[in-house]
């Protein structure tokens, strides 16, 4: 006996869990990163989907990220593995040959192209 | 605009998930709330608008299918909705709905309805229909979902826009006809701030003077309204969504004040 449409369920819980992410505090979770896996993650946390799941007899609510880090690998002269650890370096620097990143240029390009295109058809 | 030719907007996007029947649904109440009689116009089969407008939707509810397939009158499929002066057109669930001629202009035929304002939904897999509507309409408003989602990938959001205007400049070049008005509405913001933050100041600059001056905000009340199939200025009229869509539709409308508390009494 059907007494709900799946549908309006699922959307509602789609968006239970983005307000969740939106409302979360990120510097906090960052520290919990940093303190549970050594790593220094830059500016981009970025929310790729949840669900809802029980652990320990308790609802919890998943919520998957993907985040950038900053990883130094290390080789010797021979070409030889090193070390692998996580880098200091802030990610949300431009790359130090100055050059700002391809995505970058790719959105302002496009951007300008969308006014283009938006100007010719409202002229 | 009431007592002059039917306005015709259309609402449409790239891709699924921009918000266009939140739009199209909630824009349509919003202008029947002000006075204007609103036509709001399904293209999906899915019947999403009908299902977000009315609380009790007919299922299957024959609508532009019958009147593609010359079946009958568009006035005789249109569902009345809790607000007056707003009916909605659904899709219906024929085979007509797709096979819709190159050259006709089906919008067109339905506006003579004594209508003020037609809205018309068109998902981008409704094919030749959503070329229709947007040959038909005299302003095109490309919703944009600004969430969490959309900010990891800016620039592929941006270059599924760029091929759909390529599209709508095809579509334009055809039948030398097409919106005089083509505007972007930032959904999932609160205001202008944050989208500049989630596109970053640059690119927000290039394309600043070409979105609505109103943001739509990521609202509990208004995905509620949607749910129990009430538009939000039935729902809740003094709540963020539904200020926000009367403020876009009072942009087209004559009406230099809107008085919200005068049109909560009438409409509660």
């Amino acid at each position: 006996m059907k007494l709900a449409r799946k549908e309006i369920i699922q959307a509602c819980e789609k968006q239970m869990l983005k307000m969740l992410v939106k409302n979360l505090d990120k510097s906090a979770v960052k520290a919990l990163i940093r303190e549970k896996y050594d790593l220094s993650p830059g500016e981009d946390l970025l929310f790729h989907g949840g669900d809802i799941a029980v652990e320990n007899n308790e609802v919890v609510y998943k919520l998957d990220f993907s985040l950038r880090v900053g990883m130094t690998v290390m080789v010797d002269r021979e070409g030889e593995y090193v070390d692998i650890r996580a880098s200091q370096k802030n990610l949300s620097e431009p790359p130090e040959d100055g050059q700002d990143s391809v995505s970058g240029d790719d959105s302002r390009q496009l951007a300008s192209d969308i006014a283009r295109m938006l100007s010719e058809i409202n002229q | 605009m009431k007592g002059f030719m039917t306005k015709i907007f259309c609402i449409a996007a790239p891709a699924a998930d921009a918000g266009k029947t939140t739009v199209s649904v909630n824009l349509a109440a919003a202008f029947a709330a002000l006075d204007q009689n609103t036509l709001l116009v399904e293209c999906d089969a899915r019947n999403r608008c009908i299902e977000a407008a009315v609380i009790d939707p007919p299922a299957d509810a024959p609508g532009l299918d019958r009147v593609i397939a010359d079946a009958g009158d568009a006035v005789n499929f249109m569902v009345p909705t809790c607000i007056e002066h707003f009916r909605v057109l659904a899709a219906g669930p024929g085979p007509g709905w797709a096979a819709i001629e190159p050259d006709r202009s089906v919008f067109s035929e339905i506006s003579g309805q004594d209508l003020d304002v037609m809205v018309i939904n068109a998902p981008e897999k409704s094919g030749a229909l959503m070329e229709a509507a947007v040959c038909g309409a005299d302003v095109l408003i490309l919703p944009v979902r600004l969430d969490l989602e959309a900010a990891g990938n800016i620039s592929g959001l941006l270059e599924t826009y760029k091929n759909f205007l390529e599209q709508v400049a095809a579509f334009r070049q055809k039948v030398s006809a097409g919106p005089s008005s083509v505007r972007i509405l930032i959904n999932g913001c609160d205001d202008a701030a944050e989208a500049e933050a989630v596109l970053g100041p640059e690119v927000f600059e290039a394309i600043a003077r070409l979105c609505l001056p109103v943001c739509i905000a990521e609202d509990e009340r208004l995905h509620e309204a949607m749910v129990f199939g009430k538009p939000v200025v039935c729902h809740d009229i003094i709540s963020p969504g539904a200020v926000a869509f009367l403020e876009l539709a009072g942009l087209w409308t004559d009406i230099e004040e809107i008085r919200m508390e005068e049109k909560k009494d009438q409409i509660t």
